[in-house]
């Protein structure tokens, strides 16, 4: 002070300006300026507020003394009080005799039991624009403030608010540095956290750091309430009631205006009709809603400031900011997770799905008996269709195909127990019609859902060559008999399982004959669709079985799921497609079957092999002969003519002994249907003259062989040669 | 299919083994052929080990035969098993081709006559 006063008023204001101007902090230079304005006017009191555009009041950005933390929370809106008067018209004001003065607004006062005797106030202005007031209060020894001292506090409040607007511009480039670094920091969370729930932890551990702030918390949306889905600092007994009311409240206030909320003082703020019945130590208040596709699923809500200061605009705009990124992470975390959760149904689908397939049998041991070939392509991961084989002892097999109603995962469970609870009654019985007869029974009170099951079932008695069959509600099955090459329908009525409690099933038998094919399907065979919703149906499934002769069973199986395929195109298959193909044989039996594409060198092959059979059965030097001149003449009609000397024309050859000691040989080829090779063609001596081929190889055939039949269908030629060995 | 040639003064003596079937056909008729370009006009085919004639065989003999009549040669088969001179019989060959019981006989026939 005595240095002061023997300092001129020009130099006190060099000196403070030389101070302000050494700080960059927005909070510094206000006190610097109160401090200063109240040092160079020698009042008692300074006051600096600064304008909230946003609510059109005053605050005290920073007040000295020690009324000073009062201050912070009071707010004067504009027009009101000399404050409010200077703000608004931008006009100076001097008061001499305040305590009589009505203008003046005596919350102030009031509030800091401050008793005002004269003023002075000025406008900070920048650019034309209103930014706020300083004031002085009470000049010290004296009892009213000059005209002179009006043009002082004027000349420094040009000063001051320069300083202010600069401080402001730097804070607000600040500001944004500071956003970007939070914005930052909550993207990074995405990555760091694997559920919704540590995401959103995380992300308000983040905004309490942020906002600088003890209590955050995010109230979601949850049916019609809304509840705490995550917090900090707020106590356990409040969250236990983890519902929060909406109404008149602030957060009713947000719902109806869609629009963040900053408060200096949550409990005084007029726009809310009641508060919340959460006490807050700082009545401060900042929150936003949360968006989601613009509708309002939650709110974000900081209060308990660390720092005196009430939250302002710029804390609202930071916390909106961090609002959308939170929502981002909210969303991208949800999707991971949903993303997450599909990818493990669809693991455990796979397991089920490859479960099912192993209970499935891969082999069929049947003593040489039967040849089997079976397989499932569920339409779905997981399918309803099975089908199962058993050997029952003494030369008996049990043979099931079944469709279970539905498909995924339920037809999948209800496909085991039916599977499981038919192969139990086997042990018992071995009549088709009485195991289907008792599985019924337990499958219908299993059947809970609802579910029932198509099933065809059949033992085949390999002793006395005979197939027994019951069908519960399955489709009609084939068997090709191998000589006549005719389909007979395995007819039997019966209902599905698990439809009736009571039900019995009728029961038929058949006798078969060595290579006689039994062809078991579902339904998805039959009616698998092309692009055009075409079945494929039981005609073009008929004549598929009937042409593949000489083929394996397996081989037979893929022909017809080849054909399926080449039928469905790129649909989508809308059905499971199960396939069971089981060609009845007689171990004794002596035959080979060979598939060779159509080029001449091949012919070795398949006299190799005739070869080996006829001497297997001692057939005589002429006889072997016999046959394999005319195997040669056969083959090389279809590579010539049939095939026309393409060298990718298939030709299937089977070879047999069959009973009475006949060595017969069928071959099958796709070639196009040609004209016949004379029976009486040129012989002797005139057949020096002729060029190329002779044209006397199907008449070789049929002098050397004991029979030749020639048939076609569809686009197959079938060639039989026989001859008698023995 | 085995093929062996021997040759015997002018006369080239061919032995069959084996099957001769249509895969095997092209490869023979080359090798004949080949005997023939190179100035040999008698030939003797011995069948004796052959397993199975087709006419696929057949039509190499014809042709062979029909080359050698060009260069005034002869052709002579000998040593044809039972079940293969069927096949000549069939198709009417059995007295078109010079057919003899042995290679001896074949060749003193052929050397008698030259």
């Amino acid at each position: 002070m005595f240095h002061t006063k023997a300092k001129g008023k020009f130099d006190i204001f060099m000196e403070i300006v030389k101070r302000i101007n050494t700080s960059i902090d927005l909070n510094e230079t206000l006190s610097l300026i109160m401090s200063g304005a109240k040092q160079l006017m020698k009042s008692e009191a300074s006051s600096l507020m600064l304008i909230d555009h946003e609510t059109k009041k005053l605050f005290f950005n920073v007040a000295t003394g020690e009324k000073g933390d009062i201050l912070k929370e009071t707010t004067i809106p504009l027009h009101k009080g000399i404050a409010g008067i200077v703000a608004a018209t931008g006009e100076s004001l001097i008061i001499n005799r305040a305590e009589n003065d009505p203008r003046l607004y005596r919350n102030v006062d009031h509030v800091t039991k401050f008793s005002t005797r004269n003023l002075i106030c000025v406008p900070l202005i920048v650019e034309d624009h209103i930014i706020g007031v300083l004031e002085v209060l009470n000049k010290i020894n004296q009892d009213s403030y000059s005209q002179a001292d009006l043009g002082t506090l004027k000349s420094f409040s040009e000063f001051a608010a320069l300083a202010i607007n600069q401080r402001n511009l730097y804070q607000k480039m600040e500001n944004k540095a500071y956003e970007t670094s939070v914005l930052y920091r909550l993207c990074e969370t995405i990555n760091e956290c694997d559920t919704i729930d540590d995401l959103l932890k995380e992300n308000i551990r983040i905004v309490c750091e942020a906002l600088q702030s003890d209590r955050v918390s995010i109230i979601a949306r949850e049916g019609d309430a809304f509840v705490f889905k995550a917090a900090v600092g707020i106590p356990p007994k409040v969250l236990k009631n983890r519902k929060v009311p909406v109404d008149g409240n602030v957060l009713g206030y947000m719902l109806s205006t869609g629009t963040g909320v900053v408060s200096a003082n949550i409990h005084e703020d007029e726009r809310f009709e009641t508060t919340t019945s959460i006490r807050y130590k700082n009545s401060s208040f900042v929150a936003t809603p949360l968006k989601l596709r613009s509708k309002i699923v939650a709110f974000l809500c900081v209060t308990e400031r660390k720092r005196k200061m009430p939250y302002q605009q710029w804390d609202l705009q930071l916390l909106e900011m961090i609002a959308q990124q939170i929502m981002e992470n909210y969303s991208h975390s949800r999707l991971t997770e949903e993303f997450k959760n599909k990818q493990k149904m669809e693991a455990e689908l796979a397991i089920t799905a490859r479960m099912q397939q192993d209970i499935l049998p891969r082999e069929f041991p049947a003593d040489g008996q039967l040849d089997i070939a079976a397989c499932t392509i569920p339409a779905k991961i997981v399918g309803g269709d099975y089908y199962d084989f058993l050997p029952l002892g003494q030369g008996k097999y049990g043979a099931i195909i079944a469709d279970v109603a539905g498909k995924g995962i339920p037809a999948g469970l209800f496909m085991a127990i039916s599977r499981s609870t038919i192969r139990v009654h086997f042990a018992h019985t071995h009549s088709p019609a009485k195991i289907l007869e008792l599985a019924n029974k337990h499958i219908f009170a299993d059947s809970r859902s609802g579910m029932f099951v198509t099933c065809f079932c059949c033992v085949l008695d390999t002793q006395k060559k005979e197939i027994t069959y019951s069908n519960a509600g399955h489709y009609v099955q084939y068997l090709l008999k191998s000589q006549s090459r005719q389909i007979i329908p395995l007819h039997a009525p019966g209902k599905p399982l698990g439809v009736f409690a009571h039900e019995t099933f009728h029961e038929k038998s058949l006798p078969y004959d060595p290579e006689d094919i039994l062809v078991l399907y579902t339904d998805g065979v039959t009616e698998a669709v092309n692009a055009k919703f075409e079945e494929y149906g039981e005609r073009r499934l008929k004549t598929k079985i009937r042409s593949a002769r000489g083929s394996s069973s397996d081989g037979i199986m893929k022909l017809i799921i080849d054909d399926i395929n080449k039928h469905q195109g790129a649909s989508e298959p809308f059905d499971d497609i199960t396939l069971m193909v089981i060609t009845m044989k007689d171990p004794q039996r002596i035959e080979a079957k060979l598939r060779v594409d159509s080029q001449l060198q091949n012919v070795s092959v398949i006299l190799n092999e005739a070869d080996r059979i006829l001497k297997e059965v001692n057939a005589s030097k002429e006889q072997s002969s016999d046959v394999l001149t005319s195997i040669d003449e056969a083959f090389a009609n279809i590579v010539h003519h049939g095939y026309e000397n393409r060298p990718d024309g298939i030709i299937d050859i089977d070879m047999v002994m069959e009973e009475g000691g006949v060595f017969c040989v069928t071959f099958t080829d796709e070639a196009e249907q040609g004209v016949p090779m004379p029976l009486q063609p040129t012989l002797g001596r005139a057949l020096l003259d002729k060029k190329g081929n002779l044209g006397i190889g199907r008449y070789l055939i049929h002098n050397l062989m004991d029979d030749v039949q020639y048939e076609r269908t569809g686009i197959q030629n079938h060639l039989t040669i026989k001859k008698k060995i023995t | 299919m085995d093929l062996q040639a021997i040759d015997c003064n002018d006369i080239k003596i061919f032995v069959f083994e084996g099957r001769l079937d249509i895969g095997r056909c092209t490869e023979v008729e080359t090798e004949l052929y080949r005997a023939i370009d190179c100035g040999n006009v008698k030939l003797i085919l011995d069948l004796a080990k052959i397993d199975c004639l087709s006419s696929s065989g057949l039509r190499i003999f014809i042709s062979v035969l029909r080359k050698l009549k060009e260069t005034k040669g002869r052709l002579g088969i000998c040593n044809i098993p039972p079940h293969v001179f069927k096949i000549f019989k069939v198709v009417d060959l059995d007295k078109v081709f010079e057919i003899y019981d042995s290679t001896d006989q074949a060749i003193a026939c052929f050397q008698s006559s030259a």
